[in-house]
């Protein structure tokens, strides 16, 4: 039976992405829970970020574990309806005000998804009043602020003051990433913690929720 | 009035205006031979200087003008429906405009004493009043760049699948390239004596072939149908080819071609894919440029030190970017490539050059001039910025002649 689980974990962690949704379609019908089939592919998009950090796989390597991920998920959600996963956190992530880019984010929140985080993912130019109003109705522990131009860098600083106005600044702690952003960046707005990519935020936020 | 009458009459005045280029500091055709050295990995004292510095807010400051209004006109009622509904018409001008974007940037390049700036030829539309398009499938956004200009930031593609590309009206290769050529044809007439123009030739192979897609539609692509991903980089490439061409036949000697490959922390794609897909395209676009006396320049944002190698094998001569803020090292990069490289670039545009005293400033053109040394250097901000100050562009210049140092 294990087997079949293997197959799945192998499959995703090897991008064979033309083969996770039947593999994770197969498990099923050989009896695998779904939650057993969704913690497989979990350890494989793990592995996928091992690798990624080993310098084996690359950027894009992160967005084809993403899509086969979406694939299999997608087979597994009808069945997965009204389980209740355990779950590290909650992280409220999104594309600050002024900017649109979503490469970033989108591969954020992918994996902190598959790393057990619930991900309330507000999609690209959001106001702070939005992020504000997500972290208060998710009861979110912390907030990823994606950014890649230069331009609208004080859209990270208006997100900040919101939380802090909203009282909530004690309550979240906040992390940066993307192109233009720096440790002086995360400093002059007191952010807690700056990330290089997608598999550093899966660090970052655990070390967050731990 | 005979035929050839008519057309002196049309042809004078622009004549006039390309030899009305504004006297400055930089040295033209020089400017040009020590760029071409540089790129032969030869190192010149002082390297030579370009700019990728073509933000509006940038020429601003160096002309003392303010912004344009274009932006508050475009968020007005009234301008807004003009432009929403004359936007076909408005676009027929667009080579004029382009024209007139670059003659402004040029005359604020040479006011601030640089060599040689770049020259992108990239033709836009605009949709209505805050979206422009352009001829290879990209939306944009007419945003504000912070400083009442306006600037413009990639939205998404409006390609669907491979049946919607090859439907998409792409443009006709040779003409889009000649028509690219003359805008470089004109600029090198007039600012030619003061300041080198280097085309800027793109958007390259791989951003061309997958901003209009989308990011992960192109890289599942790679995957999943690489006949199509072959197809649309092998139309980049001819388009590219063409442009190069194009350049060199108006008179180009150095050319850069934009192509951002890498993120802040490494390659986006694997070596292995990237060679797969995009090394043929490469060496056919740096042999172009080769055969005709050329050399050519990559840019390449993001982190490139596991490109390097890949750069110099493409037939690169040079490399530009080299950001701070992706852990470039500008003496680890010298230490990997010898003199079989020109470095260009690595002055930070998030601090440095956009609020660093003149002393700090002049320290880090002197870490980064030092750190090249062993083959050609040509100086340069890591990337373009609306938020550099036009001031410290020049302590930069002031600062690799000696004379702020």
């Amino acid at each position: 039976m294990a087997e079949q689980l293997d197959k799945v974990q192998t499959a995703v962690s090897d991008l064979d992405m033309d083969n996770i949704a039947p593999l994770v379609r197969e498990a099923l019908d050989s009896g695998q829970a779904p939650k057993d089939v969704l913690d497989a592919m979990c350890a494989g998009m793990a592995k996928v970020g091992e690798l990624f950090e080993q310098g084996e796989y690359y950027l894009a390597d992160l967005v084809l574990a993403g899509e086969g991920m979406k694939e299999g998920v997608a087979v597994l959600e009808p069945l997965l309806a009204g389980e209740t996963l355990d779950k590290k956190g909650t992280v409220v992530a999104c594309t600050v005000k002024g900017d649109i880019h979503d490469i970033g984010k989108n591969l954020v929140c992918t994996m902190l998804s598959t790393s057990g985080f619930n991900v309330i993912d507000l999609g690209v130019d959001v106001h702070e009043d939005a992020i504000v109003e997500a972290v208060k109705a998710n009861d979110a522990n912390a907030v990823a602020l994606s950014i890649l131009l230069t331009p609208m860098v004080d859209s990270i600083g208006d997100a900040v003051k919101a939380l802090q106005a909203a009282g909530l600044r004690e309550k979240v702690k906040v992390a940066i990433g993307g192109a233009c952003t720096t440790q002086e960046l995360a400093d002059r707005y007191g952010i807690d913690a700056l990330g290089r990519d997608a598999v550093e935020a899966v660090r970052i936020f655990e070390g967050f929720c731990a | 009035m005979s035929n050839s009458e008519s057309i002196t009459g049309r042809v004078t005045p622009v004549l006039r205006w390309c030899a009305a280029g504004e006297t400055g500091r930089g040295c033209g055709a020089d400017a040009e031979e020590r760029l071409f050295e540089a790129l032969s990995g030869r190192w010149q004292d002082p390297p030579p200087t370009i700019s990728m510095s073509l933000d509006p807010n940038i020429t601003n400051q160096a002309l003392g003008l303010e912004p344009s209004g274009l932006l508050e006109t475009l968020a007005s009622e009234r301008g807004a429906r003009f432009v929403d509904r004359y936007a076909g018409a408005l676009n027929r001008f667009f080579d004029l405009a382009l024209l007139y974007f670059y003659d402004q940037c040029a005359k604020a390049h040479v006011a601030m004493g640089f060599d040689a700036m770049w020259l992108g030829y990239w033709q836009m539309r605009l949709r209505d009043h805050a979206h422009l398009t352009d001829v290879f499938g990209r939306l944009m956004d007419i945003v504000d760049d912070g400083f009442g200009n306006a600037y413009f930031m990639y939205n998404s593609g409006l390609i669907d699948g491979p049946e919607q590309w090859r439907a998409w009206p792409w443009p006709v290769i040779t003409r889009y390239a000649s028509r690219g050529a003359a805008v470089y044809r004109l600029l090198r007439a007039r600012w030619g004596r003061k300041l080198a123009i280097v085309p800027f030739v793109g958007p390259g192979l791989w951003e061309n072939a997958w901003q209009p897609y989308g990011f992960t539609e192109f890289v599942t692509a790679l995957r999943r149908d690489p006949g199509f991903a072959r197809e649309a980089i092998g139309y980049f490439t001819m388009l590219t080819v063409a442009q190069v061409e194009a350049f060199c036949a108006a008179g180009a000697r150095v050319l850069t071609l934009g192509e951002d490959l890498a993120y802040r922390s490494g390659p986006m794609l694997s070596p292995k894919l990237l060679e797969e897909f995009y090394g043929d395209g490469y060496r056919q676009i740096t042999s172009a440029a080769h055969r005709r006396g050329a050399k050519i320049a990559i840019h390449c944002c993001g982190n490139t030190a596991d490109l390097l190698e890949m750069f110099i094998d493409w037939g690169f001569d040079g490399a530009h970017a080299f950001e701070p803020t992706a852990d470039n090292d500008l003496a680890t990069a010298r230490a990997r490539v010898g003199d079989r490289l020109c470095l260009i670039g690595n002055i930070d545009v998030t601090h440095t050059l956009v609020d660093a005293d003149r002393e700090e400033l002049a320290s880090e053109v002197k870490r980064a001039v030092e750190a090249a040394r062993g083959g050609g250097y040509i100086l340069c901000s890591a990337h373009s910025h609306p938020a550099m100050s036009a001031e410290r562009l020049r302590w930069m210049l002031e600062a690799v002649c000696g004379e702020g140092v």
